[in-house]
């Protein structure tokens, strides 16, 4: 008796063992992340224990930066993708490399390619994302959320009159926000007006003078490679620009504004928040940015 | 390549008649070309407003944006072209310019190296053209040590050395450019076209002076850099200590090339052009050709710098691509021109 019982719990267990080693078996996805934004995107859908590489830019989740990383997204490199076996590899449209990924097509690995250049984008990124991983109801709660979030701060900034902004990556060269990307589609929720916006090229390489000639009233410089000090020496030898007279060239971090994923309206406040601090009366006494 | 020895340069007769009148004409299309650099721009500015109002945008525009840049665009125009006339004859080789001696690859790479490590460090921007001027130098050092065969400064292991680290300096900058976040995509290409972009008075007047400082030196040895296209055994016959005489205008060039690529990074095409028109033109009398190059580049790169500023305005081209776009095909036509005669050094 006492042995027959035994035997059933040990069946027990095995099957429960073995129930529980196959049942995420079945569900359970290899997904390699070609971009910053993508695997924001995956976190923030939960699909972050799917996540077997990344790109060598990501670095948001923290716990990303254990993960291992196959080459940037302008060049994957192929042999480290293959390597982690991923039932499915997510890339940008824009920046991968038609080759590459007609090779991973082609040895059967599923490709899925989105884009980032607008919010509707973003938001279409997150969905087809969402609906690729069986995660299409929690993608669309997601887009849901961001959309409040966008709402909220585009309430907050009914009121207050517009602003000419420049916005910059970089001022060596001068390289500027332009039309035709999500940041400066931002500006314009932001109320910021582009003074790049007539450029016509994306990421515009602006000269000096046609900055001095627009005049802007804010200049947010998220130059990389320099701090806010360095930032300060270059400016101070255009006095006649209103940002730089009135002390309103800013800087920002690169993260989250350059990711164009899930926390875009984060992007967004910040924008907002150094273009219309006045929207946020409570909190600039006390704040210091 | 090698221009023989048996052949003479066609040096015309050089008088003083004929040394200031084409000076100046040079000096007229150099100022019709700096005046020209500073009226037109992307933005359109009023003088009578600039002179009359500080405060106003056309006065910033006019002093702060457009006149170090014009200023800049003369002083890196003339010492390229000088640099390129001088390396020319000192290794007799038409292809010779700045790049060659693997300098400018080597600056390129400091400064790229100082604006990662900036952002890294958090030191500032002023580091980079120090850090550029110090790795061309150090690359200078290389290249002269490497050239050296049995204790003499050899011309052809001079070209080879300098064309090998620049190719090498050349991965090594896209080496960096694969490690590190591709937004510095952008600075990188800017040092490896070049640019005359945003420059300070201050940094102009540095530049000026060791550019001044080195055609002082070449000037100095004109004479001598003439009896060198007879060959390096005739030049000694005639008194000139070749050996000596090259590492003169080694280290005097790669001084000027430093100082030139530390604040606008590697401009091709410049060195190479504006030498070999003039030679076309005028001859190859070092006495004139080195002062011609100094007007002529000068006045070359202030006419290409205003057109990578308007071309496409506001945005701008880096002028390395204009100097090479335009300088190329000009710079064609003025050899078939010349018919079946040869280049001369």
């Amino acid at each position: 008796m006492a042995f027959s019982r035994l035997a059933a719990v040990a069946a027990l267990c095995i099957y429960a063992l073995a129930f529980a080693a196959a049942a995420p078996a079945a569900e359970q996805m290899r997904i390699v992340s070609l971009a910053p934004s993508v695997t924001e995107d995956l976190f923030a859908l939960g699909a972050g224990p799917e996540v077997v590489g990344v790109s060598q830019y990501c670095d948001y989740p923290p716990q990303v930066r254990d993960l291992p990383r196959v080459g940037s997204f302008l060049t994957p490199n192929l042999e480290a993708i293959i390597a982690l076996r991923p039932t499915l590899v997510v890339g940008l449209e824009l920046s991968s490399d038609v080759r590459q990924i007609r090779a991973l097509n082609s040895m059967g690995y599923p490709v899925l390619l989105v884009s980032d250049d607008s919010l509707q984008q973003i938001e279409t990124s997150i969905e087809k994302v969402g609906d690729r991983i069986n995660r299409g109801t929690q993608a669309r709660g997601l887009v849901q959320q961001i959309r409040m979030q966008i709402a909220a701060i585009r309430e907050r900034l009914a009121q207050v009159k517009p602003v000419r902004t420049l916005m910059l990556v970089g001022h060596q060269p001068i390289v500027a926000v332009g039309p035709g990307t999500y940041l400066d589609e931002l500006m314009r929720i932001a109320r910021a007006d582009n003074i790049a916006a007539a450029v016509g090229q994306q990421w515009p390489h602006l000269g000096i003078e046609f900055i001095i000639a627009m005049r802007p009233q804010v200049i947010l410089d998220g130059s990389m490679g320099s701090d806010a000090h360095s930032t300060d020496d270059f400016w101070k030898k255009y006095p006649t620009i209103p940002a730089v007279r009135d002390n309103r060239v800013l800087s920002y971090a690169e993260d989250p504004m350059l990711h164009p994923g899930p926390r875009v309206a984060q992007s967004l406040e910040i924008i907002a928040r150094k273009v219309h601090p006045e929207a946020w009366p409570r909190e600039v006494a006390g704040a210091d940015e | 390549m090698n221009a023989p020895a048996a052949r003479p340069a066609p040096v015309s007769h050089l008088t003083r008649a004929r040394l200031f009148s084409i000076l100046g004409a040079l000096t007229i299309l150099l100022i019709v070309c700096a005046i020209a650099g500073v009226l037109f721009g992307s933005a359109h500015i009023s003088l009578v407003t600039a002179f009359s109002d500080p405060a106003s945008p056309d006065h910033a525009i006019l002093f702060a944006a457009r006149l170090p840049r014009v200023l800049m665009g003369v002083i890196v125009g003339a010492m390229l072209a000088a640099v390129g006339t001088a390396l020319q004859a000192l290794v007799r080789n038409p292809l010779a310019e700045g790049g060659i001696l693997g300098i400018s690859g080597g600056g390129a790479l400091g400064a790229i190296l100082a604006l990662v490590m900036a952002a890294k460090l958090g030191g500032g921007e002023a580091l980079v053209p120090i850090c550029a001027f110090a790795t061309a130098l150090l690359s200078t050092v290389a290249v002269y040590r490497l050239a050296m065969v049995d204790g003499q400064l050899e011309p052809f292991t001079l070209l080879l050395v300098g064309v090998i680290f620049n190719a090498f300096w050349g991965a090594a900058i896209m080496l960096v450019n694969s490690v590190v976040n591709f937004y510095y995509a952008h600075s990188i290409l800017f040092w490896l076209m070049g640019s005359l972009e945003a420059p300070t008075y201050g940094e102009a007047a540095t530049v000026a002076g060791l550019g001044l400082a080195g055609f002082a030196v070449l000037m100095y040895r004109a004479r001598d850099l003439n009896l060198l296209s007879l060959g390096d055994e005739s030049a000694a016959e005639l008194g000139v200590d070749v050996d000596r005489l090259r590492r003169t205008i080694f280290v005097a060039t790669s001084v000027m090339v430093g100082a030139a690529v530390s604040v606008s990074g590697i401009i091709s095409f410049v060195g190479l052009i504006v030498p070999h028109t003039l030679r076309l033109m005028f001859g190859a009398d070092h006495r004139l050709l080195l002062p011609a190059s100094l007007i002529g580049g000068a006045a070359f790169m202030v006419a290409a710098d205003l057109l990578a500023r308007v071309a496409i305005a506001p945005a701008e081209i880096p002028v390395g691509a204009i100097t090479a776009l335009c300088g190329g095909p000009f710079f064609i036509y003025m050899l078939r021109r010349e018919g079946r005669r040869p280049l001369s050094l």
